[in-house]
């Protein structure tokens, strides 16, 4: 049997898992937020995003109409004998999720404006990141497109350092964040090309909301980019309140002299994710 | 504190919504994003006279719920399993031509929308309310059945043209109101002047 026919249930509940439920961490970050809203709309609001993901869990039902993109985010281990079962793997899951849960079709040829589902060119997204090991880790993300309207690649002058990178990832996020559907998780990559700062960014957003970066550095600017965007006022869905964002995660690559890149990704607060593990066995399993 | 309205709503009870209101809404409404849009105005252009020929439905008098719903066929009938709104502001350049053209009485979205649509809305006293982004479960549990989907086979499920009867969907916050009072633009702005301060 096949990697890809063998793992083919897993990844799909690894799918429906994410489509229909709100990760632990991101309900505890909306009762966080609830609690430290004092305006009526953004209780309201806030209330309801909590209320609806009680009914998606229960009833099996999306959490947002939007299923999103399928991205995948691979941690390959170069030593798993299942490498060349996995992209194939991938793409069957997100046809047999598109047809069972079901997933809304959202995958448009750009030219034709035909919708042909969730598989085509380029979709499902696959972020590959080649580790050492033999095990293979895959998170997925239902990525919205409202908040993937709000990316932003951003070159900030290397002479005005992070303080620079801040203020400008600031005003962006300022004036993007209330058509993504806050409070957002908020992505940074700072540094390397323009490519390379996107990509941190995005796999950025993949960390549980209360785990700071390792370097003490980033930790901070974490925390001080988060606490100036929520003292933006932009609040629940942009219609003002106390949380804009849920958490802050950021990351760095060195830098050419000249160029100080920074990549921008937001996820809505209805952050369907879920992960899956492949050991060298491949015998997979749904870790969170 | 939500107000139950059916519909279809009165023009003077539309004008008198005011930002803030919170409302919910029974009755039949009309799903349209990008491509419909363009569509239903390719059809019908604003100096064609009555509804144009080419439209497989009469959009005269719905409100328009920028809205691309997640959808299950069983045999010959429809049952919505998502139900939440999209950004609103893509729409805005072709949103006044088409309230003007179809008695437009109101619009449900997200995000907003910008100064032609606000200018719109004073106008033809109309209001924009603003759904919360992301709880497609509960918008699917608040409608009470598919009237109609047209231009499925060419523009897709999301971007289909879906006329849907809602039961108490909500809850919904007017944000734009038909004294030109747009709660989006207010925030935005006191944000930018928070920021502003904050960096002298």
């Amino acid at each position: 049997m096949s990697g890809g026919a063998r793992w083919s249930d897993v990844l799909v509940e690894a799918i429906r898992c994410a489509t229909v439920s709100l990760p632990p961490d991101v309900v505890a970050g909306l009762r966080r937020a609830l609690d430290g809203e004092t305006s009526d709309l953004a209780r309201l609001q806030l209330g309801t995003m909590l209320d609806n993901a009680r009914v998606a869990r229960a009833s099996g039902l999306p959490l947002c109409q939007d299923t999103g993109t399928p991205v995948f985010f691979v941690r390959a281990g170069v030593e798993s004998p299942w490498l060349a079962d996995l992209p194939g793997a991938l793409v069957d899951a997100v046809r047999a999720a598109t047809d069972s849960i079901p997933l809304r079709p959202s995958a448009i040829d750009p030219f034709t404006n035909r919708n042909v589902g969730n598989v085509g060119r380029g979709v499902p997204v696959i972020d590959w990141d080649l580790v050492p090991g033999a095990e293979i880790a895959i998170t997925y993300v239902a990525k919205g497109g409202g908040s993937e309207n709000a990316s932003g690649l951003l070159f900030v002058v290397p002479g005005e350092g992070t303080a620079g990178v801040l203020r400008a990832v600031l005003a962006h996020v300022v004036r993007v964040a209330p058509r993504a559907c806050p409070p957002v998780i908020v992505g940074v990559g700072i540094g390397g090309t323009a490519d390379l700062a996107l990509r941190l960014a995005k796999r950025a957003l993949i960390r549980p909301l209360d785990a700071r970066h390792d370097d003490p550095a980033v930790a901070a600017f974490e925390v001080e980019l988060l606490d100036a965007v929520n003292r933006s006022g932009i609040g629940p869905m942009g219609l003002g309140g106390a949380c804009t964002a849920l958490a802050v995660h950021a990351d760095f690559a060195y830098r050419h002299p000249a160029s100080l890149p920074v990549g921008v990704a937001l996820q809505c607060w209805a952050d369907r994710r879920g992960t899956v593990r492949i050991p060298a066995s491949g015998i997979a399993e749904v870790v969170e | 504190m939500i107000r139950k309205v059916e519909l279809p709503a009165l023009a003077a009870e539309v004008a008198s919504w005011r930002v803030g209101d919170v409302l919910s809404l029974s009755g039949v409404v009309l799903t349209a994003r990008d491509l419909a849009h363009r569509r239903i105005l390719e059809a019908c252009p604003l100096d064609a006279g009555e509804r144009g020929p080419d439209l497989p439905f009469d959009p005269t008098g719905l409100p328009i719920f920028h809205c691309g719903p997640l959808a299950r066929r069983d045999g010959v009938r429809w049952t919505i399993t998502g139900l939440g709104p999209t950004t609103s502001a893509r729409m805005e350049s072709t949103t006044p031509a088409i309230m003007a053209r179809y008695a437009t009485p109101f619009l449900i979205g997200k995000g907003g929308m910008g100064p032609a649509t606000r200018a719109a809305l004073v106008e033809r006293g109309g209001a924009y309310l603003a759904a919360v982004g992301g709880t497609g479960a509960l918008g699917a549990r608040a409608v009470a059945e598919v009237v109609s989907v047209a231009w499925l086979e060419e523009l897709g499920m999301p971007d289909a043209v879906w006329i849907l009867r809602l039961s108490e969907y909500g809850p919904l916050i007017v944000t734009m109101d038909s004294q030109g009072r747009d709660l989006h633009e207010e925030v935005v702005c006191a944000a930018e002047r928070t920021l502003g301060n904050a960096s002298r």
